[in-house]
């Protein structure tokens, strides 16, 4: 959110646990990150386990990305 | 009766000026780390598939020294002036 | 901008579960923060009005007028505003870091310790039971900082307040040192015997330190050390802060053998030392990611003997108590107003 705030485009991951904390966080700096949610937790997980959470994340920045450039695009239009 | 608001306060953030992105990259991302277990490892992952399927090259990186401390001024500051886009774990 | 509410006429009963509602409480009833109660602690307060910093996470700037609400719906008198306006201060300290201590999972809680002449002016407790309930400066000081922290600040669990369990000091944490053989903590930190001063980190409730059988004071150091190896803590691999709060008879015991404040903080340092294996795997590597690297035997608690702060407090009875801290915090001293 910081990142935001210098005109960084930031794509925030978080834990579903942690979620509301980051909503409230952007609600208190009047940011509007982009948001990719994940399970909880990151730590502690076994191979197989954290490799469902780097598909979730990756799945989430792309769309996130694709949300951007698509917002972009009316935007110039 | 009349009371005092308990939640009664002034809004406390001081402006931040926006870096100027003349002559970066649109794609020039990076990643920041809050450095709590896996989260170092989860960006890289996404990262090394942004690089595969999407294209992206010269991902940056950068992290907290550890979880609890706040991420330094000059390292976002840094990156503000470096990148236009950040992926940030766990966000912060 | 008003900060006055008007609110219906409730009974004690109706404004426990009305501020509860609002979500303003700590889960204990509280006193309703009239203007005239809030105008009355204001009267009291003597110093300058203080420069007070936004509070995270909600990053709000109190006011002396929302401090001293705060202070009343806790239970404060007027003359402990002060004490609450300093100890407010303190978290504000950049090296306390209040953003981390708040938002983490860690139990941490604000810790207040009281030295100086207003602890008896104010009835502070820094004798038996000082960590435990009975005395309402305790009660009320601690609570009202974790009040404003609340309510300005926005730290409530389960948004902004994340922490895994939490801990009861979270209600309260709040004690003075007692007089000793050893100088004072405000005195070790470069103030006056005559100034009332409040020290504040983000701490774990106490850990107990029982030593009956010793009858040296490098055997009761051989049990506190014994107490602060615990392979479970912050300090072991966020570093930071610990505190040892001696107890009287082991202050004494200590002070009979010829023990001072820096002799016994190195000798606890090379003391305590964690076992490696009584640390796990999946640790280690976490710990040597973090640059935490064990001293031939063991893990160090902390990164110096300097880490270590000390002071006395509690009754009668052989027992001792360490604070481990966040790690990520300093205990940060400020002088009281007035």
């Amino acid at each position: 959110m910081e990142l935001e705030r210098r005109g960084v485009v930031p794509f925030l991951i978080v834990t579903s646990t942690f979620l509301p904390l980051v909503r409230a966080q952007a609600k208190a700096r009047k940011v509007e990150p982009r948001v990719v949610v994940v399970d909880h937790p990151i730590g502690g997980l076994d191979g197989s386990e954290f490799a469902t959470r780097i598909d979730a994340a990756y799945a989430g920045v792309a769309r996130a990305l694709d949300e951007m450039r698509t917002d972009e695009m009316r935007r110039t239009r | 009766m009349k009371i005092v608001d308990p939640t009664s306060g002034l809004p406390g953030d001081a402006e931040i000026a926006s870096v100027a992105h003349d002559g970066i990259p649109e794609d020039a991302l990076c990643l920041l780390s809050n450095s709590k277990p896996g989260a170092t490892e989860l960006l890289r992952g996404v990262a090394a598939r942004l690089e595969a399927e999407r294209g992206f090259t010269d991902i940056g990186f950068a992290s907290k020294p550890q979880a609890a401390h706040p991420t330094a001024e000059e390292t976002l500051d840094h990156l503000a002036a470096q990148y236009r886009m950040a992926i940030v774990a766990i966000g912060d | 901008m008003t900060d006055v509410l008007d609110v219906p006429d409730l009974s004690p009963a109706e404004w426990f579960g009305w501020a509860e509602e609002k979500g303003w409480s700590d889960g204990l009833p509280t006193i309703p923060p009239t203007e005239d109660l809030v105008d009355a602690m204001l009267a009291a307060f003597g110093g300058d009005p203080p420069e007070f910093a936004p509070i995270p996470p909600a990053r709000m700037i109190p006011t002396l007028r929302s401090v001293a609400a705060n202070a009343v719906m806790a239970g404060c008198r007027p003359a402990d505003l002060p004490v609450v306006v300093a100890a407010l201060l303190g978290t504000m300290a950049p090296a306390y870091n209040l953003h981390g201590s708040l938002a983490t999972t860690h139990p941490c809680a604000p810790m207040v310790l009281v030295s100086g002449p207003l602890r008896e002016r104010l009835d502070f407790n820094s004798g038996g039971n000082c960590f435990g309930q009975g005395t309402r400066a305790n009660a009320v000081v601690g609570r009202a900082l974790s009040l404003v922290l609340r309510n300005v600040g926005g730290a409530i669990p389960g948004t902004m307040d994340r922490s895994t369990q939490g801990s009861p000091a979270k209600y309260t944490f709040c004690f003075a040192e007692a007089d000793s053989p050893f100088p004072s903590l405000a005195v070790q930190r470069g103030f006056a015997a005559d100034e009332s001063v409040v020290s504040v980190m983000a701490a774990e409730p106490p850990h107990n330190v029982n030593d009956h059988g010793s009858r040296t004071g490098e055997e009761i150091l051989v049990t506190i050390a014994g107490t602060m190896a615990e392979s479970g803590s912050n300090n072991v691999y966020v570093r930071g802060p610990h505190l040892l709060v001696l107890g009287p008879e082991h202050a004494d015991t200590l002070a009979r053998d010829g023990w001072t404040v820096e002799t016994i903080r190195e000798r606890l340092w090379e003391l305590a030392r964690i076992p490696l294996e009584r640390i796990s795997e999946g640790n280690h590597v976490q710990f040597d990611e973090s640059g935490i690297k064990p001293e031939q035997d063991g893990y160090t608690i902390s990164d110096g003997a300097g880490q270590l702060h000390i002071c006395v407090a509690g009754g009668p009875g052989k027992h001792s108590a360490w604070i481990p801290s966040f790690g990520a915090t300093e205990l940060v001293s400020t002088r009281v107003a007035g």
